[in-house]
């Protein structure tokens, strides 16, 4: 596929959904099943990087475009998803000139406590898999307090995480 | 450039914006954080109106002078403060440690060290003080300001950095990101978590990835347009080259038993990541205030029931939650006042 076909492909599904990986089902309906250039392996692949690669969920969008088009194709997911943020701007404006009133000290207080249970609804569904085996939980406590008492860096604690998975590798010990 | 668009002083404390007249002061009275940075803050505070935004552009404005005024300037690292504080203010030392920092002390080099420094410094100021006009005259931007955004005017180069180093540090997915974005801001004393949290919510209404909407807007509100082109670069330049990376190599990584099960130890680290985060963010609350806390106790737990038990859409239950804030949880009266 050509650079300009996926990018503007990349930019519909970027548009049509809100989180990075609401893209998935547009991108799966877009290059596999109507236009059949990316095999349901390619997609698996790409969707696993994107777990793995450091920055926001969403990611894959660049592998994709590899597999699809090559490096070129890579450079239209970048795009494909660094323009539709750009619209932020308009919303920072209209919430500046609001700010002072006390119904917006109010919404603002209501989105912070939505917040609060979003973001412990992601890690819920990041956590409840992981109730299967002792050991996942016991590194999830242990990194927690890590974070919360010792005010840890994220490095170390990552690395942390890693080694005690690969040591419990060599143990034997199962992890979820 | 400075000298020519606008002037500091320091002494009595009043900045001034690019036209002469006093830089809109920030509406919002309560906000503690503003009121703990050094004599900068207890000045302003010493004074009757609210504690005023400090404005990157122009402050500090002098090199050698300068020096001894870093511990006061919140966006200065506790670390490197303490560092500035124990040494003399040697003028060659001072150039050399400050322009470390990306753009914001670069701008006034004392005694130059070298050829090429004077000459990248003076293409720095060249280029910051087009930018400012461009800003001003063409895109109409003024100081505008938010009640949670204690800076303005963040050097680009500093901005562009502080976000290359969040997307370099940030692996473990988007919680990762979030959790190292709010530390990273927050302890450069750029914006209050409470603007975060706010930022947080609105980014969710905006189509996309999320979090490159909060790199966006948190740009915005510290340097404009041209604050969001560093925000979003930064975090995306080091994130889509180790993902092309990891691309390339991907077959060779899970192969290997050892890099799979590194892989699954990141899993329950995200978690504890996200927990962390959200206890964090319950610290905000305004807990002197027992009924908006109830009441703000109950959201949360209302939009963790509908997100993780009923799979309601995420932007429903932030606007949602917002409707219902605008009604039920303005600030009341006693609060205002304390």
């Amino acid at each position: 596929m050509n650079f300009l076909e996926l990018l503007l492909v990349f930019l519909k599904a970027a548009l049509l959904s809100s989180g990075g990986l609401q893209a998935l089902p547009i991108l799966e309906d877009e290059l596999i099943i109507q236009r059949s250039v990316l095999t349901d392996g390619d997609f698996a692949t790409a969707v696993a990087i994107g777990r793995i690669t450091p920055g926001p969920n969403g990611l894959f969008v660049i592998s994709i475009g590899y597999y699809a088009g090559g490096l070129p194709g890579a450079l239209a997911g970048v795009l494909g998803i660094m323009i539709p943020p750009f619209l932020g701007i308009a919303l920072v404006r209209a919430h500046r000139r609001l700010a002072g009133r006390p119904w917006v000290e109010g919404v603002t207080r209501g989105m912070m406590a939505s917040a609060v249970g979003l973001l412990s609804a992601l890690g819920y569904s990041f956590g409840a898999p992981l109730l299967s085996e002792p050991a996942s939980i016991a590194i999830l406590v242990a990194s927690l307090a890590a974070l919360l008492i010792v005010r840890a860096d994220v490095l170390l604690v990552l690395a942390g995480g890693a080694i005690a998975a690969v040591g419990l590798y060599f143990l034997g010990v199962p992890l979820a | 450039m400075l000298e020519c668009v606008g002037s500091t002083d320091q002494h009595s404390g009043v900045t001034r914006s690019l036209h002469g007249r006093p830089v809109s002061r920030r509406r919002h009275e309560q906000n503690r954080r503003t009121s703990s940075g050094g004599p900068d803050g207890q000045e302003a505070s010493a004074q009757a109106g609210p504690p005023k935004l400090l404005d990157l552009r122009k402050t500090p404005a002098r090199s050698g002078v300068a020096v001894g005024h870093l511990p006061d300037v919140p966006w200065v690292g506790r670390r490197e403060a303490v560092a500035a504080q124990g040494q003399p203010p040697a003028r060659g030392d001072a150039v050399r440690r400050r322009s470390g920092h990306g753009g914001l002390r670069t701008r006034d080099w004392g005694a130059p060290t070298s050829v090429g420094a004077p000459f990248l410094c003076g293409l720095y100021r060249t280029s910051c003080c087009i930018t400012l006009h461009l800003r001003i005259h063409v895109a109409g931007i003024q100081d505008k300001q938010d009640t949670g955004v204690l800076v303005s005017n963040v050097p680009l180069l500093t901005l562009l950095t502080a976000f290359l180093k969040i997307g370099v540090r940030s692996w473990g997915g988007g919680t990762a990101t979030i959790y190292v974005m709010h530390r990273e801001l927050v302890d450069r004393g750029w914006i209050t978590s409470e603007q975060f949290t706010v930022d947080f919510g609105l980014s969710r209404i905006i189509p996309g990835i999320n979090l490159l909407a909060m790199a966006v807007m948190v740009g915005y509100r510290l340097n404009g347009v041209f604050g969001s082109f560093a925000g979003i670069l930064g975090l995306m330049l080091p994130t889509s080259l180790i993902t092309l990376v990891i691309t390339l190599g991907f077959a060779g990584l899970t192969a290997n038993p050892i890099g799979e099960a590194t892989v699954r130890g990141a899993v329950p680290v995200t978690a504890a990541l996200t927990f962390a985060l959200a206890f964090d963010w319950t610290v905000l609350f305004p807990w002197r205030e027992l009924r908006v806390v109830a009441l703000m106790v109950l959201c949360a737990l209302a939009s963790f029931l509908l997100a993780a038990v009923l799979d309601v859409s995420v932007a429903f239950i932030i606007v949602g939650s917002a409707v219902a804030g605008a009604f039920l949880l303005r600030p009341s009266k006693r609060e205002k006042d304390p």
